[in-house]
């Protein structure tokens, strides 16, 4: 049996190394960032390319960096700040590799996607604390654990999907106009490559909302109380909102076009706004004292 | 123009009917939906911005703006005041409306469309009759598809689950989430007991639910007892992390330059767990028995029990007096001989879990602090049994008792959210995951060249048009039939 020092020695080395993995991560998605900005202030497609294997690097080290937390707390690694942002990033990045799969020459979505994965990471790195800590017994919760591993993967999927969205509302306007490929985009491809967004939406769709419900089954489980209206259970809640209000508005002819391309948007922002500005920003931003602290 | 009493009864129903209908048709619309869910999101957001649950009062000492529009709007309790109550009512309504609306259409088979825009020509070599019996071989034995009617010359084939029903069961499924609601805001209450060892308590409660208040302010004590038969607490020792809070520090550490480093200081227990073995009793019979944990609570008569913590007494011996003071911990009690009052902390026993693998029973202690000015002065920490010294006199924390906090709430709503979220869950699941594929085709003879015009559509993410049309092209190739694709139009 190994005791306290040795035991303390290996879980320091253990995050040493975690913590360079993650650096490491960061300075890919930072490097693929750069990169996709480079393809899109000179169009040349080896930009695209590079920036593109810089994110398969960041995902690597990041995949590994995750899996060794897991080993090192012996739990699923997405229920801190630090380890959510690093989860977030990670599912951003890989379902943008996914969804990109099948583009050819097209990687202006990739400058949002590197964005926010860089964003989580550096943000993580730099306001969170990475120590392992034992969980308190209320987070101790399969439920608690599902809701912030679905959470945060469905947020990354629906990042990827309004990167998409945003590339459509800029560049289908000179597709239409000049019938000339515009960042790889053609009147042909243009279709399909805006259906994508939607793709990716309806596939977060169901997590984000199973996500909710067992937030809410851990919450009775744990507080007796399914629902307390907290600013956090509110915020994942205007999440899901502006999701079904841009799924029913895309079966809404009049509706469907840039109506449901802003709900679309709209909802990262508020992804936005809960992962890194924190659920109380807007009342800080209008000066509304917070008199209460909610729980979770 | 006649106006009798008769005529404008009958005017004033059909303008009733007419607006009733309006409303209706108004409620069935997806339109509708969105403006309300959009609605809706505004209002989450303005209960996010404003806190909630405090008073108007203690909002505008706050500094808090807006006052006007607080008060209006009942913005300080914004969740349960009547703009957001009909706002969320009318959203209820609007998802029975579709719901309804929408459940005699699942039996209805098709229409399909008479005629499809073909997306995908293919040049076959076979003769007409061949060239048919083929297609629909693979369509059916090879690709999983089965034939549906169709009153067009297009053969329609499908695959996969009926999206209609799907959509249909997960809007039910919400519908019944929103039914768990209002049964939870008409009917919930709940409150807090304490539970000492050894004794056997009733739950009393202090309200009851919404509805039921309009003519009862509370509801009857129940007919069974708790009995707390033991309560545990568990730690775990944990090390704290020398990391630094300083950005360039922190960079440094990546680069490899500095370590972060784990130390195990003394006294670094965490409460890992803490549980509570309590008995449903009712006379001399034992109905329930359970060992109620944070996450895991009890469940009996409608009511379910809540381990919120617990609550420790500290028997306090002052110079050796048998005589022994009770206080609860985090209370101030007032010693004799002494000016100020003392606070005993919370009782530290139990079992720990140590880093290498160890477990320990903890030798049960507390800490002691003085009331300083307006602040506290910390003394110590104090073993059972051993004694601080004050003003030259001998306090002992001798012995002390661990009792259970308990939330406990009654509330017929939960359930049906469970049944609704199910619902509504699976039928998402299925309808997006899986979903269904949807072909027509149509042979047609020209110049005796047999072509196959084909559509293929999906709904929900689990068919690929591309992957369908791929298949089947991958399949009518295996054997004589060469198909040769052409560009629509041609």
């Amino acid at each position: 049996m190994l005791n306290s020092d040795s035991i303390l020695s290996m879980a320091s080395y253990l995050l040493g190394i975690e913590l360079r993995l993650f650096w490491a991560s960061s300075l890919f998605y930072t490097m693929a960032l750069l990169l996709f900005i480079f393809h899109t202030v000179t169009r040349a497609v080896i930009f695209g390319k590079a920036a593109r294997t810089a994110l398969v690097a960041g995902v690597l080290a990041q995949a590994g960096l995750i899996s060794l937390r897991a080993f090192e707390a012996g739990r699923a690694p997405a229920q801190t700040l630090y380890e959510t942002l690093s989860w977030f990033a990670l599912s951003a990045a890989v379902a943008y590799l996914y969804s990109s799969r099948r583009w050819r020459n097209i990687y202006l979505p990739g400058v949002l996607v590197s964005a926010v994965s860089a964003g989580a990471c550096l943000y993580a790195l730099f306001a969170a604390s990475p120590a392992i800590e034992p969980l308190s017994p209320v987070l101790q919760s399969r439920w608690f654990e599902w809701r912030q591993i679905n959470m945060f993967f469905s947020y990354a999927v629906f990042a990827v999907s309004a990167s998409i969205e945003a590339t459509y509302l800029i560049i289908s306007p000179f597709v239409k106009k000049d019938c000339a490929p515009c960042y790889g985009l053609t009147a042909e491809n243009i279709r399909d490559f805006h259906r994508s967004a939607f793709r990716l939406v309806l596939f977060g769709y169901p997590f984000l909302t199973f996500a909710i419900f067992s937030g809410a089954v851990w919450a009775n489980n744990t507080f007796g109380r399914y629902w307390s209206w907290d600013a956090g259970q509110t915020w994942s809640l205007i999440t899901w909102t502006v999701f079904t209000i841009y799924l029913h508005a895309k079966s809404v002819p009049a509706l469907t076009g840039r109506a449901a391309s802003a709900f679309n948007i709209i909802g990262f922002v508020s992804i936005l706004a809960t992962t890194f500005l924190g659920v109380n920003w807007l009342a800080g931003l209008l000066g509304i004292p917070l008199l209460r602290i909610y729980a979770l | 123009m006649n106006y009798s009493e008769e005529n404008i009864r009958s005017a004033l129903t059909e303008r009733l009917h007419s607006a009733i209908n309006r409303a209706y048709l108004r409620l069935a619309s997806t339109t509708t939906a969105v403006c309300i869910l959009g609605l809706m999101c505004v209002f989450y957001l303005a209960g996010t911005v404003f806190p909630q649950g405090v008073s108007l009062t203690e909002y505008i000492n706050g500094g808090g703006g807006f006052v006007f529009l607080v008060a209006l709007l009942d913005l300080l309790d914004f969740f349960t005041s009547p703009v957001f109550l009909i706002l969320a009512f009318t959203l209820f309504l609007n998802l029975l409306v579709c719901v309804y609306e929408k459940y005699p259409s699942l039996f209805v088979k098709g229409p399909y469309p008479a005629e499809f825009t073909p997306e995908h020509s293919v040049a076959l070599t076979q003769d007409l009759k061949e060239a048919f019996e083929k297609v629909r071989e693979v369509f059916v034995k090879e690709l999983g598809f089965r034939p549906v009617e169709s009153e067009s010359r297009w053969n329609v084939v499908q695959k996969g689950l009926p999206c209609g029903l799907l959509t249909w069961l997960f809007h039910a499924g919400a519908a019944v989430c929103f039914l768990g609601f209002i049964l939870t805001y008409l009917f919930a209450y709940d409150g807090t007991m304490r539970l000492a060892p050894k004794k056997a308590s009733t739950v009393v409660p202090r309200e009851t639910g919404r509805l039921k208040s309009l003519w009862t302010a509370k509801d009857g004590p129940t007919d069974f007892h708790l009995y707390l038969d033991e309560f545990v607490t568990e730690y775990s020792e944990y090390p704290d992390l020398d990391y630094p809070e300083d950005r360039t520090a922190r960079l440094a550490v990546g680069l490899g330059w500095s370590s972060p480093s784990y130390e195990l200081r003394e006294d670094s227990l965490f409460v890992k767990d803490w549980k509570a073995r309590i008995k449903v009793i009712r006379g001399n019979n034992t109905l329930r028995e359970k060992t109620a944990e944070v996450n895991s609570p009890l469940k009996y008569g409608g009511y379910t029990f809540y381990l919120a913590g617990w609550a420790d007494t500290v028997k306090v011996s002052v110079d050796r007096n048998p005589i022994l003071l009770e206080v609860l911990s985090g209370d101030e009690i007032f010693v004799p001989g002494l000016l100020d009052p003392l606070v005993f902390g919370d009782v530290k026993s139990g079992r720990v879990y140590r880093l290498d693998g160890r477990t320990e029973d903890l030798r049960p202690f507390t800490t002691v602090k003085r009331k300083s000015g307006v602040g506290y002065e910390y003394l110590g920490k104090v073993l059972f049994g051993d004694s601080v010294t004050l003003n030259g006199h001998s306090i002992t924390p001798a012995g002390f008792e661990t009792g259970a906090v308990l939330n406990y709430r009654y509330d017929p709503g939960a359930g049906v959210l469970w049944a609704g979220g199910l619902l509504l869950l699976s039928a998402l699941a299925l309808r997006v995951f899986i979903g269904r594929a949807t072909a027509a085709y149509d042979l047609v003879e020209l110049d005796g060249i047999v072509f196959l015009n084909l559509f293929v559509s999906s709904e929900g993410l689990g068919y690929s048009p591309d992957k369908t049309v791929a298949a089947l092209t991958r399949h009518l190739t295996k054997d004589d039939i060469r198909p040769q694709e052409i560009p629509p139009g041609q």
